[in-house]
């Protein structure tokens, strides 16, 4: 991967991640925080455990480790979709600065941590770019199957439809 | 994008829908097809949408036009499913091992099925696929959980870990 690709990668990932922001605006209080079954109990704790988790593994770029309290501190603050919006904006913004600086070698670098439950993970930095953006699609879908089933209509979020929406051309 | 590094986004794509396939074992044949009000209506029309993707998309590489996905009826359970996919999935894996970077870079033209026609390189409709088949299987997941079934960790991450560990073995 280059440089560029991993820069259109996350421009993806922001307009896809602000295209379910919307899609939640919809819902009153109570459904955003009503439980449901999912991987996580509800469309906020599933927003929550995206945020989260680009939030964490960006640490790990930084050669931060952050510790299980750290995470949920962080995570604690998102009472509502306007502070998810914004710890997110927040977040977006940083890592913007480090996707923006990153070069081919860079792409290359081996990053080592201890995990949280104890495991010696080793990854090419590249690898862990396309990481997140993929666990972060994979709980959107989970976000809008949440979003369906409590009557809220939901944009698409495909990978070429943001390019599509990028040259203004009409969407289905 | 390199062709290894589509060759091994693929192979993870195959990796992670074996696994949600398995998962999908425990459910009933009336949960399999069950209108659980998700962007397709059941497990079962969800998987076929992950496969009908592929197949659609394969065939547009090529150089075919396709009109229609196929048929979720001619599921009607897993074995049947798992049957049709096995040979989408060969055909795919057996494309992507052939691709060379000038074809990835390569800009194509392709219709839709309803929006009318586009234009993209290979590598970004190659990305568009793993990421449509991930989003989808996030949503197998939380169909799964509700059934009362387990599902089964399809993070990229975890990937990476088990191929390191068979290269290392």
């Amino acid at each position: 991967m280059t440089p560029e690709e991993i820069l259109e990668l996350y421009d993806f990932n922001a307009w896809a991640n602000q295209r379910v922001f919307d899609a939640c605006a919809a819902l009153t209080p109570e459904q955003f925080t009503r439980p449901i079954v999912s991987s996580f109990p509800s469309v906020r704790d599933t927003l929550v455990h995206i945020v989260s988790g680009e939030w964490i593994w960006f640490q790990l770029w930084l050669g931060r480790a952050p510790s299980l309290a750290g995470l949920q501190t962080y995570s604690d603050e998102f009472t509502d979709l306007a502070s998810v919006r914004a710890g997110w904006a927040e977040l977006e913004k940083e890592r913007r600065r480090f996707l923006d600086a990153l070069t081919p070698a860079d792409l290359e670098r081996v990053i080592e941590y201890r995990s949280r439950r104890g495991n010696q993970c080793v990854y090419l930095l590249r690898r862990m770019l396309q990481h997140v953006v993929n666990h972060s699609t994979y709980h959107r879908g989970q976000l809008i199957t949440l979003l369906r089933q409590l009557g809220a209509t939901p944009r698409a979020t495909d990978y070429l439809r943001y390019f599509d929406w990028l040259a203004g051309q009409p969407e289905d | 994008m390199t062709p290894e590094e589509f060759r091994v986004l693929y192979e993870y794509d195959a990796w992670a829908n074996h696994r949600l396939l398995d998962a999908a074992k425990a459910l009933t044949q009336e949960q399999f097809t069950r209108d659980m009000g998700s962007s397709f209506p059941s497990v079962r029309d969800t998987l076929a949408h992950i496969m009908g993707g592929q197949w659609i998309w394969l065939e547009r590489w090529q150089g075919r036009t396709p009109t229609k996905l196929p048929a979720v009826e001619d599921f009607p359970d897993l074995p049947s499913l798992r049957k049709r996919w096995a040979e989408i999935e060969a055909d795919l894996l057996t494309f992507v091992r052939g691709l060379t970077a000038e074809r990835i870079a390569a800009v194509s033209e392709y219709k839709t099925l309803t929006a009318g026609t586009f234009q993209s390189s290979l590598g970004q409709m190659l990305q568009h696929l793993v990421n449509h088949g991930t989003y989808h299987r996030g949503q197998v997941t939380t169909l799964l959980r509700q059934l009362g079934a387990k599902s089964a960790s399809t993070d990229l991450s975890l990937f990476y870990r088990e191929r390191a560990a068979a290269a290392a073995r």
